[in-house]
């Protein structure tokens, strides 16, 4: 039987070091993170991968989903859920949603709909 | 004559435009080099690097000074043509044995292939204006594509996207423009010079 590990790692934790994505990565484990990550996180988790890279450690898939919003949440509408959304992101500094990355020795490809994110292997 | 090389001195300091670096961005293979020497060699007459089948054909950043594009209506841009290596999330030596290379060889491409990367991205706070180039064959929605526009939003680089190798019967521009509908995308072959009268006028839209 093969045994995958799903290692999730808080985005605060992430962000006080991304090696531990790696150290994770390198075990086999498929990391996921509860945030989106900014255009310049995703561009730093790039950079530290390339800087991972060798012989056995060959990269990355990585892939973001928001986490759509309850419909029914407010009457409001889409308006007021803007707002409420613009302001955690304000408080907190982070996007809704989760983010997915496996090395790329496992995981061959990610493949995303706005529903669900498919993971070859 | 001192005189008319002061001349010169004040006409440069006074009259010349500046000069917009133009970096060229996308994953590897998409046809970055290929366009930037298309547009070297349509404007300045000579080229500006090697292209190849092999993806991680460009390993550094590579640039053309002074490269003056002229539009119908006679502006004209100055532009530094800044070609990067393919961004990419994995590199696989194995990939390049495939394609042919020696062992040794292809350990050594894959090395400077991971540190290309981190170079085209830091060049991002170096440049103008950006062109990403992509594969027009090629599934555009992509983790990759995704961080490099994400990224020149977030920095407020003006950008263009370019839908390569129109010239197959596999590409598909609309399937880019789907992908990304609030961005200016132009289909055109750098390989084949299609549709480059098109790119000339979006880019001076562009930069303008
Ligand atoms: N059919 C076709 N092939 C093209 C076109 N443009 C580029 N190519 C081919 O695509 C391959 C890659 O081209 P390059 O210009 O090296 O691509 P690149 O984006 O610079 O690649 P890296 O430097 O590896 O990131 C080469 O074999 C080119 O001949 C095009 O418009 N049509
Ligand atoms: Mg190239």
């Amino acid at each position: 039987m093969k045994k995958i590990s799903i290692k999730f790692i808080p985005y605060e934790k992430m962000k006080k070091n991304m090696e531990l994505v790696f150290d994770e990565l390198k075990r086999g484990s498929i990391v996921i993170i509860d945030s989106k990550l900014s255009p310049e996180e995703e561009s730093e988790i790039i950079t530290k991968t390339m800087e991972n890279v060798d012989l056995k450690f060959k990269g990355i898939e990585i892939s973001t989903m928001d986490v759509s919003v309850d419909r029914n949440e407010s009457s409001g509408g889409k308006f007021t859920t803007l707002i409420v959304e613009k302001l955690r992101r304000i408080l907190t500094g982070r996007e809704r949603g989760i983010t997915i990355i496996g090395s790329a020795n496992l995981v061959k490809k990610i493949e995303k709909t706005p529903e669900e994110l498919l993971l070859y292997m | 004559m001192p005189i008319k090389r002061l001349l010169r001195f004040f006409n440069r300091l006074f009259k010349k435009k500046k000069q917009v670096k133009l970096g060229i961005y996308g994953p590897p293979n998409g046809g970055k080099t290929t366009l930037a020497n298309r547009i070297c060699l349509d404007w300045l007459g000579e080229e500006l690097g090697s292209a190849s089948h092999i993806p991680h054909e460009t390993r550094r950043v590579q640039m053309k000074e002074r490269v003056v594009i002229q539009s119908g209506d006679g502006k004209t841009l100055d532009l530094t043509v800044v070609d990067t290596p393919g961004i990419a999330t994995k590199i696989d030596y194995e990939d390049f044995v495939k394609k042919g290379l020696s062992k040794k060889e292809a350990r050594a491409r894959a090395r400077e292939a991971t540190r290309g990367v981190i170079e085209a991205i830091k060049w991002l706070d170096n440049v103008d204006a950006v062109i990403v180039v992509l594969d027009a064959t090629k599934n555009p929605v992509d983790q990759v594509n995704v961080t490099i526009l994400g990224n020149l939003e977030a920095r407020k680089i003006p950008f263009m996207i370019v839908a390569n190798k129109i010239d197959l019967k596999k590409s598909n521009v609309t399937r880019i423009r789907e992908a990304f509908p609030n961005t200016k995308v132009i289909g055109i072959s750098a390989k084949y010079g299609h549709n480059m009268d098109k790119f000339y006028e979006a880019l001076f839209e562009l930069i303008n």
